[in-house]
């Protein structure tokens, strides 16, 4: 266990390394110049040169990236140019928009992909599996930006079944105080109900059209996985017993397949929590992705380098729980 | 037994799905408050709302309704000036005396006051802002600013110029500047920064509003200031939401959520302009778009080559296509619509013109050459079009794109051959652009450089004769529209879609000219 341990904590430290090494890297080496990112183009040569030792570019890069580090290490990930905030203070805000959309879409293609999947698969050659198979390839294989504009376009501007885009309307801005950063969790803090409906009818629509690719991944995945199965001796040993088919599938069969699954949907959540950038453009929704993207066409390395830590650690932390729960899953793996 | 399970796997999931929407749909809330005023544009460029500081011209549409300036653009006539916190001002040369209104406060209700007005000039300085360079073409500097700038009593004050340059150009300078309540933002200072972190999301005006809240990239909400001298907007708010998809601003425009939505496309334009519910505004903004040509790059010094490629361009053709409703034809480096400019355009797309100038300088069989440009539309467009027309007489072009923030350091360092740019005044004065083309930055940029026509370019800045500085500034950009390696083609149009009970925004060409506090419903 203490090896495992030691093994998980080098495992951090050396991605955590590696993803601001190449990110640093790679922002010292683009074409953009931060200098006049943050004094425009037409600043003195005096006032140019000033920012430029300022912003410690006059060093090595070996002592720029030690100089970074030492000082993330200490919480400081620098100022944003295109916020003028704090980078963790910037993260702080956007990621949890971010980190609701992929949770809510994660956990709504699981309940509702995982069922499909199975579905597909004991029905095997029937109108349900050919249904299932046809809509996920065609969820799975839609662009994200089409979709997302076609559900505004139909749900919110034709049919007036949702809100439009944003996280909340302004008329409850500013009732919830930040706490955790996700308003859902806030506003249930405070009581504040018609603020957590109301987020929760801005985030519908975004979650949906994310659902729809984890949906469709999670369930053709699934039925795949429970398709391997169905040819197993253990399964027909079990019916032939005379066990109940719903004990065969779900006690026997989905048991088998959850470690893979497991995968699969952490797999799919790390994908999410990267920040869907033109799902968030379409709806307006503040999050990461967005935030990264924009700090990259204005150069803002600070930001690019925070967001890519942030959304690095955790792929990282998605990692570690799926080996737990592997663990729980399968006493066999924990030895 | 499968299908028993299958029958209610499906059952259930639809009946989830039913309740689902039931609880979480709501009826969408059509229409803006009658008091509220909502705009959807991109303010992703917005960096700091410090009125010393900002320089991209997002933000100073925000700050030009937070703070006022001692001078302004008038509303009614956006090319005339007219007292902004001043009540009236006298020139005596090179000196300019403001006499301020007695009894005005800030939003704060601390007293606006000549101290107030020196300091928040005396800040751009102080920290080395990206537009101190406006003020220091006057001769000020952190050294002698206080002996140029002074306050005989609390309600006056005099601005000695220590240059060349005249009072006119002082003028239109200063409504760029916004005046800061230094009380408050010296209550907020922290490690002698003037204020600037607390006003980087914080104002501190006495402008028609004050800012409430702003989230970068997601919001602002600014409420009417109830001290504002010309009394209380009528829109009590303004909220500017940022909305970087024009197609998710048309819907949310048609649905009534918003009230104008700022980055419609040309084909979005059209889409709406049946829509009886909506209107169309189109302003054309102050800035053009030009082929910046390196001199360092043969043959592009070659002043037949200039004026050949002036021939090859299809400015009608690229106007009345892919770019209807986002140019309007110009030719002049100075932007039409305001004070001094030049609506001559004396080119046009004639192939065989360009072919016979070419030939006669020795280049009938063309040459190769790169092209850079913007990666975002509609410049790839562009440049795809002037490749075709290029092509007929032998100048091939490739096509280099790049994002701004990579392109725009390419020019800075002469790295391009053939580039695309795009040009704004930093003020609302023909100098402003003028002075760009000829002296610096740009001639830089190209390797050129013209000491006859600086010395024209700083006649007209110190002339003190209107009628005669406007003239000379026609006069001036006639010149330039031959033998110099920038070649403008458009000015750039903002067409705004704006709901039908919206009436009397107000949106000149310059970000100085946005006034939100005119706005009313019916």
């Amino acid at each position: 266990m203490n090896s495992r341990f030691v093994g998980l904590i080098i495992s951090l430290v050396l991605t955590f390394l590696g993803l601001t090494i190449v990110t640093f890297v790679l922002g010292r080496l683009m074409p953009v110049d931060p200098v006049s990112a943050i004094i425009g183009t037409r600043a003195s040569h005096a006032v140019y040169e000033a920012m430029y030792i300022k912003l410690g570019l006059d060093q090595p890069i070996l002592t720029q990236y030690w100089i970074y580090l030492t000082d993330v290490l200490h919480g400081d990930f620098g100022k944003s140019i295109m916020t003028a905030n704090p980078v963790l203070k910037d993260l702080w805000r956007f990621f949890p928009a971010t980190l609701e959309l992929a949770t809510l879409s994660t956990v709504f293609g699981t309940l509702i992909g995982v069922p499909l999947g199975v579905l597909a698969a004991i029905n095997s050659g029937r109108w349900v599996d050919h249904l299932v198979r046809i809509g996920t390839l065609v969820g799975y294989s839609l662009p994200t930006f089409w979709l997302a504009m076609i559900a505004l376009l139909i749900f919110y501007a034709q049919l007036g079944w949702t809100v439009g885009p944003g996280r909340i309307d302004f008329t409850y801005e500013g009732l919830v105080t930040p706490v955790t950063g996700s308003i859902f969790i806030d506003a249930a803090l405070e009581g504040e109900w018609d603020v957590f409906w109301n987020a929760a009818s801005h985030a519908v629509l975004p979650v949906a059209v994310l659902t729809t690719y984890a949906l469709a991944y999670v369930a053709r995945m699934t039925r795949s996985f429970m398709l391997d199965q169905l040819h197993e001796e253990y399964v027909l040993t079990a019916r032939v017993k005379g066990l109940k088919e719903r004990v065969v599938i779900w006690r026997h069969m989905f048991k088998n397949v959850l470690i893979q699954l497991v995968t699969v949907i952490g797999l799919t959540y790390a994908s999410l929590l990267e920040g869907s950038v033109l799902t968030e453009i379409i709806f307006s929704w503040p999050g990461i992705g967005q935030y990264i993207t924009n700090s990259l066409f204005n150069g803002d390395m600070n930001a690019v380098v925070g967001g890519t830590v942030v959304v690095g650690m955790c792929f990282v932390g998605i990692n570690i729980l799926s080996d737990f729960i592997y663990g729980l899953i399968d006493p066999r793996v924990r030895d | 037994m499968t299908k028993k399970i299958t029958r209610r796997a499906l059952g259930g999931m639809a009946v989830s799905a039913a309740l689902l929407m039931q609880v979480i749909a709501t009826p969408v809330a059509a229409e803006t408050q009658a008091d509220q005023l909502v705009i959807a544009k991109s303010i992703a460029n917005i960096a700091t709302l410090d009125p010393g500081v900002n320089y991209e011209f997002v933000g100073m549409e925000i700050l030009n309704n937070l703070y006022e300036r001692l001078v302004m653009n008038d509303p009614q006539n956006l090319s005339k000036l007219i007292p902004g916190v001043s009540e009236s001002y006298t020139i005596d040369g090179k000196m300019i005396t403001f006499k301020l209104r007695d009894g005005q406060v800030f939003a704060s209700g601390n007293p606006l006051k000549a101290e107030d007005v020196i300091w928040s000039l005396e800040r751009v300085l102080q920290l080395e802002s990206p537009t101190a360079f406006i003020l220091e073409q006057f001769g000020w500097s952190t050294e002698n600013f206080r002996e140029k700038i002074t306050a005989p009593d609390d309600m006056t004050v005099t601005m000695e110029i220590n240059s060349d340059l005249g009072a006119g150009l002082l003028l239109n300078v200063l409504t760029s500047y916004g005046i800061v309540d230094k009380e408050l933002a010296m209550a907020n200072e922290a490690d002698g920064d003037f204020g600037n972190n607390w006003l980087q999301g914080n104002s501190a005006g006495s402008g028609p509003y004050s800012l409430r809240i702003w989230r970068a990239n997601e919001l602002i909400i600014m409420d009417a200031n109830k001290n504002y001298r010309l009394g209380e907007a009528p829109m009590k708010s303004v909220i500017t939401r940022h909305m970087p998809e024009p197609a998710t601003q048309r819907l949310t425009l048609e649905k009534g959520d918003i009230d104008i939505a700022i980055n419609l496309t040309g084909d979005q334009i059209e889409a709406i302009s049946d829509n009886a519910d909506l209107n169309v505004l189109t302003v054309p903004t102050a800035r053009i778009l030009y082929l910046s040509l390196n001199t360092a790059i043969e043959p592009l010094g070659d002043p037949a080559v200039q004026e050949a490629i002036r021939y090859l361009i299809n400015y009608k053709g690229m106007a009345d296509s892919f770019l209807r409703g986002q140019v309007e034809i110009h030719q002049s480096v100075w932007p039409k619509g305001g004070w001094a400019s030049n609506e001559a355009n004396p080119y046009s797309y004639d192939v065989e013109k360009a072919r016979k100038i070419l030939a006669d300088a020795g280049h009938a069989d063309g040459f190769e050459m790169e092209f850079h440009t913007f990666s975002d539309s509609p410049y790839p467009e562009i440049a795809q079009a002037l490749q075709e027309s290029f092509s007929q007489v032998g100048i091939t072009l490739e096509i280099i794109t790049a994002e701004g923030r990579v392109h725009w350091p390419k020019l800075q360092k002469a790295g391009h051959q053939i580039a695309q740019a795009r040009w704004g005044p930093d003020y609302n004065d023909p100098h402003s652009n003028i002075d760009g083309f000829v002296r610096a930055p740009l001639p830089r940029e190209m390797n050129w450089s013209n000491p006859e026509l600086e010395k024209k370019v700083k006649a007209a800045a110190v002339e003190t004769d209107l009628a005669v500085r406007e003239q000379m500034y026609v006069d001036l950009q006639k010149e330039l529209q031959s033998d110099t390696p920038f070649i403008v083609m458009y000015q750039l149009v903002n067409n705004f879609g704006m709901r039908k009970n919206v009436e009397n925004y107000i949106n000149g060409p310059v970000a100085t000219m946005v006034y939100y506090n005119y706005t009313t419903k019916k």
